[in-house]
């Protein structure tokens, strides 16, 4: 996985643009949409190493990582928002980037078993990054404080 | 839905490992003499290097892997072959810097700490539910 800063601020660059182009979709959307950005990296509880009813933590974990398990649990948390189709839909656009930037990652084998539990291929990664590079985090991170200033100075005008 | 997730995790807890392309340390540490001439994927911690390469600490013990360069407390995530002597002739290896490492997890930190504010300016808890505003 990129770290979480990068899950949450790519998303969150590209809509704060959107939003400053066309002036939708509002910052509660962002919020659920940054919030799905980050529900798949769940599966980081196998750091906790271990077994758990005698499975190993790192494969119970894994269908969190997944498109399905993301779904379902994008789902379950949809359940807390007033129109939760609507959050459900808000939440996977931020799951599918956090597929879509964790595809950017290399691994010396396997990667991400997206299809499961259709099909068991481990191989969905364009072996471009690293997870501990600071390129990512560097440029993300940059270009956040960019758009947050731009986005500061829109207020300010406004109120003037 | 949070049953379904319930069936989907324990299917991958008893399926997943045996899905898996390649054997990994877990299999190591069962048999190490199975694996010798097959690829093998091995992550562990560098213990002690030298010009020929380093010794990864892994749960399986300590392996040697030729050919790779990496500073004492990298991590190291290897493809290769296993050889006799608990040596590895890697294929593919990617060496994760500690500091490096570390500071992952410390972005990770700043992210969700990040998410936490955003979230909640946006959401506000009401009953049971969260309210825009």
């Amino acid at each position: 996985m990129p770290d979480l800063l990068v899950h949450v601020l790519v998303p969150w660059c590209a809509l704060k643009l959107f939003q400053l182009r066309f002036g939708r979709p509002s910052n509660g959307v962002i919020a659920l949409v940054l919030l799905g950005a980050v529900f798949p990296d769940l599966a980081a509880l196998q750091y906790l190493g271990g077994r758990v009813w005698g499975y190993h933590v790192a494969d119970l974990v894994l269908p969190l990582h997944t498109l399905v398990g993301a779904a379902l649990v994008a789902g379950v948390g949809a359940l807390w928002f007033t129109d939760s189709f609507r959050a459900w839909c808000w939440i996977m656009l931020g799951v599918c980037s956090h597929f879509a930037l964790d595809s950017l990652l290399v691994h010396a084998a396997g990667g991400m078993v997206l299809l499961f539990p259709v099909v068991w291929v481990w191989d969905f990664q364009l072996g471009l990054l690293k997870s501990t590079d600071w390129a990512l985090p560097v440029v993300t991170g940059g270009a956040s404080f960019l758009i947050w200033i731009w986005t500061r100075r829109g207020c300010v005008s406004r109120k003037t | 839905m949070i049953a379904l997730l319930f069936l989907l995790c324990v299917y991958s807890g008893e399926a997943a490992h045996s899905h898996f392309p390649y054997p990994t340390v877990r299999d190591l540490a069962e048999s190490k003499a199975l694996y010798v001439g097959s690829e093998v994927l091995v992550y562990g911690t560098v213990t002690e290097r030298d010009e020929g390469g380093v010794w990864l600490s892994t749960s399986a013990g300590t392996i040697r892997v030729r050919e790779v360069r990496a500073s004492i407390g990298d991590l190291v995530e290897v493809l290769g072959t296993l050889e006799e002597n608990d040596s590895l002739v890697p294929r593919k290896a990617i060496v994760y810097p500690r500091t490096d490492f570390y500071a992952m997890f410390a972005r990770s930190l700043v992210g969700a700490v990040l998410l936490v504010l955003l979230f909640f300016r946006s959401w506000k808890p009401r009953g049971w539910r969260m309210v825009e505003g």
